[in-house]
């Protein structure tokens, strides 16, 4: 039973990803994935954030629900912090992504 | 973000440190519980942020869940500001005040701009719509553009369009005036331009029939010019209205007469100087009376746009009864005067090339002669007469 449902999410997730590699659809679409913009190294926008999982003054890791997303830095704080939107600013060094699996 | 900004100040906000505890947990919490954080900045062992007032008073429960201590660092904003000076009534009375005055002067017009005129001063423009209630310092609520353009186009006939507009507490005047109509020859009879006075040609433009002359030509009264019998390829002529314009360099002499003038000395002159503010004129000093007054004023403009403050100044001078002078002087002078008044009369519409003005002593009596040499189009018209029998 279980594992019919399984492969029910999976041929659905498949056809979904053949739908939009046919219609050209960009993956930005797909409303699971974060919302990065990056304003140079200075300012960073991510859309869709989760929570805080690190906080220190030289790196902060958001979760983003499906991607865990790093900033290091230097002085780097949040300018703005909601749900819907995270503004980081300072001197950032690296982004980086951990999957959640 | 400035807007952002503003509504902080206005709402109020506070900012605090979060001490011990699971600094990313309160975070979390704080979001979860819909309180607005902005301007985190962690520190070695405390975070600073900034929250709403209300965001602030329910911070506690997050605080005391993730093992947090959270303590107000700054107060900011609209609200601490008016609670920290609730006592001064002067400074809310000012302010009021302020506000009131700002909105009865936004409500009024402090500055007139009249653009488009050519031949008609300002000051008519401007006097017009005055009586028309068009004038600094009247209620904008009280104009009415419409009707006082209207007003103002049939009171100065000289105008065929007139409208304002009213930006902000400046009224813009645009004029257009009204040309004259063209006068239309008559071309049912031939005729030729000739010469009306001895001239030396400086230009030749015949719009109608061929020219005879060419510039540099020295020609007598009644020389043709202009004639209106042109011929055609195959020998034939035709018979037209010339039409044209023949600028030619012309002498004129005036020469004085006597002049009856009565010479006066001046007595004592006053000034005054009176501030203009919004419309009203303060004197700075005491009335200089009204016989022989004049005034000019100067108000502070960028050029465009000119404010309703400056400085007035007022002058009058008193003469004395009629003063014996020396019979040369009084020839001189009523002599010059003589030949500027026929010169303005003579050639007001003339261009002037060269002047010269000569003085002349005979038998002990000085008279003045003005030699002028103008450039005026001497074409005049000439019918031709047909004999048709």
């Amino acid at each position: 039973m279980a594992s019919s449902r399984r492969n029910r999410k999976t041929t659905e997730k498949e056809l979904k990803k053949a739908l939009r590699n046919r219609l050209e659809i960009p993956e930005m679409l797909d409303t699971k994935l974060p919302h990065i913009e990056a304003d140079g190294n200075k300012e960073i926008i991510v859309d869709g954030c989760k929570g805080i999982v690190e906080y220190s003054q030289s790196r902060i890791k958001l979760n983003t629900g499906t991607l865990i997303v790093g900033f290091t830095g230097d002085d780097i704080e949040i300018k703005n912090y909601s749900d819907s939107q995270t503004v980081i600013s300072g001197n950032i060094f690296s982004i980086d992504f951990e999957s959640m699996g | 973000m400035l807007i952002i900004r503003l509504i902080r100040f206005l709402k109020g906000y506070v900012s605090f440190t979060a001490r011990g505890g699971f600094i990313e947990r309160f975070v979390n919490l704080c979001t979860k519980n819909k309180i607005p954080l902005w301007n985190l900045k962690r520190k070695e062992d405390y975070l600073e942020a900034d929250t709403t007032v209300k965001g602030y008073k329910t911070i506690r429960e997050s605080a005391k869940r993730s093992g947090v201590r959270v303590s107000i660092r700054e107060k900011h904003g609209l609200p601490f500001f008016a609670h920290a000076y609730r006592k001064r009534v002067g400074i809310l009375a000012g302010m009021a005040f302020a506000l009131l005055l700002v909105a009865l002067l936004s409500s009024m017009v402090w500055s007139i701009s009249v653009s488009g005129n050519t031949e008609l001063t300002e000051e008519q423009i401007l006097d017009a719509f005055y009586e028309n209630g068009v004038r600094v310092g009247a209620l904008k609520s009280k104009i009415d553009c419409e009707e006082s353009a209207y007003r103002v186009t049939r009171k100065l006939p000289e105008l065929s369009f007139a409208s304002v507009n009213i930006i902000g507490s400046r009224a813009e005047i645009v004029v257009n005036e009204r040309d004259e109509k063209p006068e239309f020859p008559d071309e049912s009879h031939p005729c030729n331009i000739v010469a009306s006075e001895n001239a030396i040609v400086l230009s030749v433009e015949a719009n109608i029939g061929h020219p005879e002359i060419k510039a540099g030509d020295a020609v007598i009264k009644g020389d043709l010019l202009i004639s209106g019998i042109t011929e055609n390829a195959d020998g034939s002529s035709n018979l037209k209205t010339a039409r044209g314009k023949v600028f030619a360099k012309v002498e004129k002499e005036i020469n004085t007469r006597e002049q009856n003038f009565t010479f006066c000395r001046q007595k004592s002159e006053k000034d005054r100087y009176l501030l203009y503010v919004l419309g009203v004129k303060l004197p700075l000093g005491f009335s200089v009376g009204k016989i022989n007054k004049t005034s000019c004023s100067e108000y502070l403009t960028n050029g465009e746009i000119t404010l309703p403050l400056g400085i007035i100044k007022e002058h009058s001078y008193s003469v004395s009864d009629e003063t014996e002078l020396p019979e040369e002087y009084k020839t001189l002078y009523s002599a010059k005067k003589y030949c500027e008044h026929y010169r303005n009369i003579f050639f007001e519409s003339e261009e002037i090339i060269s002047e010269s003005v000569t003085e002349n002593k005979n038998d002990g009596s000085i008279s003045f002669s003005g030699n002028y040499e103008i450039k005026k189009d001497i074409g005049s018209v000439k019918a031709i007469l047909v004999d048709i029998s």
